[in-house]
């Protein structure tokens, strides 16, 4: 059911259409509903929040319209692909006056000084802080809807990365993506990407009511803050926030910092079931831009076969499907965590980027031709390429797991580019490759791996 | 040891934005396992690079003048490009350089010195040399410099980025050597993503590339009597010195195997890429094919005629030695394992000079 439904007494949220330069996502007004579609530089975006307003602003060099919007979540669709991490910090106005907050944030520091280029060059800024609170959607007057809404949802996550690295934007990549840039050059900058290692069998289910109230949040089991985030972030985009009570269950099999993606699954787990709740769907991309706003990188396992730009939560490319792949996980156990979020940016070099950029064009030809031998080729190089930056310190290294996939006529070995879980590879019509599979799980055991996943991947 | 390149070579996209898409080449499949790189003209990507970079570092004005000494395609690269970008464009050349090819550079707009056999028996490319610093000393001209200019290397990013675009893993790759920069950007990129290929050197008798002694050639576009700058040595696994009826059946082998017409050149790699890929079978083979063969059609109609003959007696694979004083030419073909060394390392251990 259309969110706008729970409440017909109120107006309905605004949005407002913006000029993001290059952002890769357009909007178009249509019938009062939203439509997201692939053009350049434009975008319908919910800006009722000051925070919003703030993040729209430092990306925005133009907000071209103010337009009243209802508020059709069902209608998102097409590339959402910004830096969202403003969208969590600190609100940059006074939420009750609009006066810019005390609080000093880069967020503020950029409004101004685009407010001032505005006015230099003889504009008034359209979003000058007496307009935050005009914008604010009026709370209701009360609730529609007399109990719970209850909704379940499932997060599948993957096994590591088959690709990581970074791309050139050369390569024909938006270059607005320069936002995300991981080298120091105008000329050339790369962006980070990913070419995940999907499995079905670890994930994340959650189950969440939500009731009126004062926007109280519970997240079990605790501790989950990067979920409770999640929330807060729906209930913005929803235009709930600070209107609802919500209780969220997380169950997952995913051991974290292991290099599974157990976060992001939870936080891709958390938007899904607060929207369903709402009886609406979110579509990939606004997931992807809720989900590096809340943790900086998004998880694209959900969305299919594709290259992903996981801080900017964009997929450039996508494959229809990837070739049958009979896939051996495994994770040493007792090797020690590796906590993404404490780990320093890999800084590759521009040799190193050159080979990304090699590897993603065949990569791109080998998924196509469904080269299983030629893809464990790239997984294993860009595996080699890691070691610099978190080396595999245990269970006999990398070295260990390329003789054993010798020995077992594996394709190639993927490995977590920042976690301990690693993969071998084999194409689905090998000869003999239940065989392999077995010899190889016996081999990796008396190597100390302990943990092990066995599944087909089409 | 991996080449550090000063900067990044052109992109696909960039030389398509450029205008010159038939620089680019195709990749052409033998079978699974053997691949080809074919060019229309190779050299197109190279003069590209080197007269942009020369623009971006602000060298060559408008309307300004380029000049290098050439008998081949780099020639006929530079004058398409000159005359795109309204370039004067000089260039030294022999008589190797006649008819219809000298005819269709001088279509371009550009002006062709020819220079003589020398009398005394001196080397012509020195000669040439010589004749194109005095050309470049009156006219003010930029000296392109084709064999010394590494950018003539990094041009073949793009071709790299095609290969890879079809074939993901190439294990070894047959590459003619010339003014050696093919060779070394190709591997210099397609290393990136495998570091264990292997690059397979195709020369010509009586060439200086690799310490044979210089004497006339009758295989074109491979071999030289000067070693190059370009060429980097230390990237080369094998050498193969291929005749030029070895090369020429190669021609005719690639006719026949429905893949077009090409030059002697491209008909030595193909011969040397097949012999590589019957001896490792599991190994993917990348071949380039320089240039097409309209500049060679008699020597190829000559060779067709006399084939009968010629095949009686022509190795049907490399005779591999394990010295180069034996690379002679009445062998037709041998092979001799480099092992990615210096050309002095190479030649010292041989006993001889280099």
């Amino acid at each position: 059911m259309p969110i706008e439904h729970l409440d017909p007494g109120s107006p309905p949220p605004e949005g407002v259409v913006v000029e993001l330069v290059g952002h890769g996502f357009v909007s178009a007004a249509r019938d009062n509903s939203i439509r997201l579609a692939h053009a350049p530089s434009k975008a319908v975006v919910f800006a009722n929040e000051p925070a919003a307003i703030g993040f729209l602003a430092t990306h925005a060099p133009l907000v071209l319209q103010r337009i009243p919007l209802k508020f059709h979540p069902r209608s998102f669709e097409g590339g959402c692909g910004m830096n969202s991490r403003a969208l969590l910090s600190r609100p940059t106005t006074d939420t009750a006056t609009g006066a810019p907050a005390p609080s000093r944030s880069s967020v503020v520091r950029d409004v101004r000084s685009l407010e001032q280029a505005l006015r230099a060059d003889g504009k008034t800024p359209p979003w000058t802080p007496p307009e935050f609170a005009a914008w604010r959607a009026p709370l209701p007057a009360s609730m529609t809807f007399h109990t719970p809404r209850c909704a379940k949802a499932r997060r599948e996550s993957h096994i590591g990365e088959k690709v990581q690295g970074a791309t050139s934007l050369r390569n024909g990549w938006p270059k607005t993506l320069a936002d995300h840039r991981v080298v120091a050059s105008d000329a050339d900058p790369a962006v980070p990407f990913l070419v995940d290692l999907p499995a079905p069998c670890l994930y994340t289910e959650a189950t969440c009511s939500i009731t009126p109230g004062s926007g109280q949040i519970n997240v079990h089991p605790q501790g989950r803050s990067k979920a409770a985030a999640a929330v807060r972030l729906a209930l913005q985009v929803f235009g709930l926030a600070g209107r609802v009570d919500v209780e969220l269950t997380l169950t997952s099999n995913i051991r974290s910092a292991r290099g599974n993606g157990g976060s992001s699954t939870d936080i891709g787990a958390t938007l899904d079931v607060v929207a369903r709740a709402l009886g609406c769907e979110l579509q990939g991309a606004l997931v992807d831009f809720l989900t590096v706003a809340t943790e900086r990188a998004s998880n694209p396992s959900y969305r299919g076969p594709g290259i992903f730009l996981q801080r900017a939560g964009v997929m450039p490319w996508q494959w229809p499907s990837w070739p049958g792949m009979r896939i051996l996980g495994l994770d040493d156990s007792r090797a020690p965590d590796v906590v993404t979020d404490a780990m320093k940016r890999p800084r590759y070099s521009r040799e190193q980027i050159d080979a990304f950029d090699f590897m993603l064009r065949g990569l791109i030809a080998a998924v196509q031709s469904g080269d299983v031998a030629a893809i464990g080729h790239l997984m294993e190089r860009s595996a080699e390429i890691n070691e610099e930056f978190l080396p595999r310190n245990f269970a006999g290294g990398l070295a260990a797991l390329r003789e054993i996939r010798k020995q077992c006529g594996s394709a190639g070995v993927a490995v977590s580019h920042s976690g301990t879980v690693a993969a071998l590879v084999w194409p689905t019509d090998a000869d003999d490759v239940d065989q392999k599979v077995e010899r190889a799980t016996h081999a990796l055991r008396e190597c100390g791996y302990d943990t092990f996943w066995n599944y087909t991947l089409h | 040891m991996t080449l550090q390149f000063a900067i990044h070579g052109p992109a696909t996209r960039e030389v398509i934005r450029d205008g010159f898409q038939d620089a680019l080449p195709e990749v052409l499949t033998v079978n699974r396992r053997l691949q080809v790189l074919a060019f229309q003209t190779m050299k197109l990507l190279p003069a590209l690079a080197v007269i942009n970079d020369l623009e971006r570092r602000g060298l060559l004005q408008a309307g300004g003048t380029v000049a290098d000494t050439t008998s081949g395609s780099w020639g006929y690269g530079v004058a398409r490009v000159c005359a795109v970008k309204k370039f004067r464009c000089i260039l030294v050349s022999d008589k190797a350089m006649n008819g219809d090819f000298l005819g269709g550079v001088e279509s371009h707009g550009a002006e062709v010195i020819v220079v003589d056999a020398p009398v005394d028996g001196a080397n012509l490319q020195v000669i040439r040399k010589q004749r194109l610093n005095e050309v470049a000393a009156a006219t003010g001209a930029v000296v392109l410099d084709q064999y010394e200019n590494l950018v003539a290397a990094e041009a073949y990013r793009a071709a790299a980025e095609i290969a890879i675009g079809h074939v993901p893993r190439i294990d070894a790759l047959v590459a003619p050597i010339g003014s050696g920069s093919s060779s070394r950007g190709l591997t210099h990129y397609l290393r990136s993503v495998n570091p264990g290929l292997r690059l397979i050197a195709v020369d010509t008798f009586a060439s200086a590339l690799f310490g044979l002694k210089v004497g006339p050639r009758r295989l074109r576009g491979v071999g030289s009597s000067l070693v190059p700058g370009n060429v980097h040595h230390q990237a080369i696994d094998d050498v193969h010195f291929v005749s030029a009826d070895v090369a020429h059946e190669g021609v005719l082998r690639i006719a026949e195997a429905g893949l077009g017409d090409y030059g002697p050149t491209s008909g030595a790699a193909f011969m040397v890429a097949n012999a590589v890929s019957l001896a490792e079978p599991d190994a993917t083979v990348m071949c380039i094919f320089p240039d097409r063969q309209f500049r060679y059609v008699d020597l190829i109609a000559a060779h067709r005629a006399q084939r009968a003959t010629l095949l009686h007696g022509m190795p049907a694979a490399p005779i591999w030695v394990t010295r180069l004083a034996h690379a002679v030419e009445a062998r037709g073909w041998v092979a001799f394992n480099w092992r990615r060394r210096t050309r002095d390392e190479a030649l010292a251990l041989e006993g001889d000079t280099p």
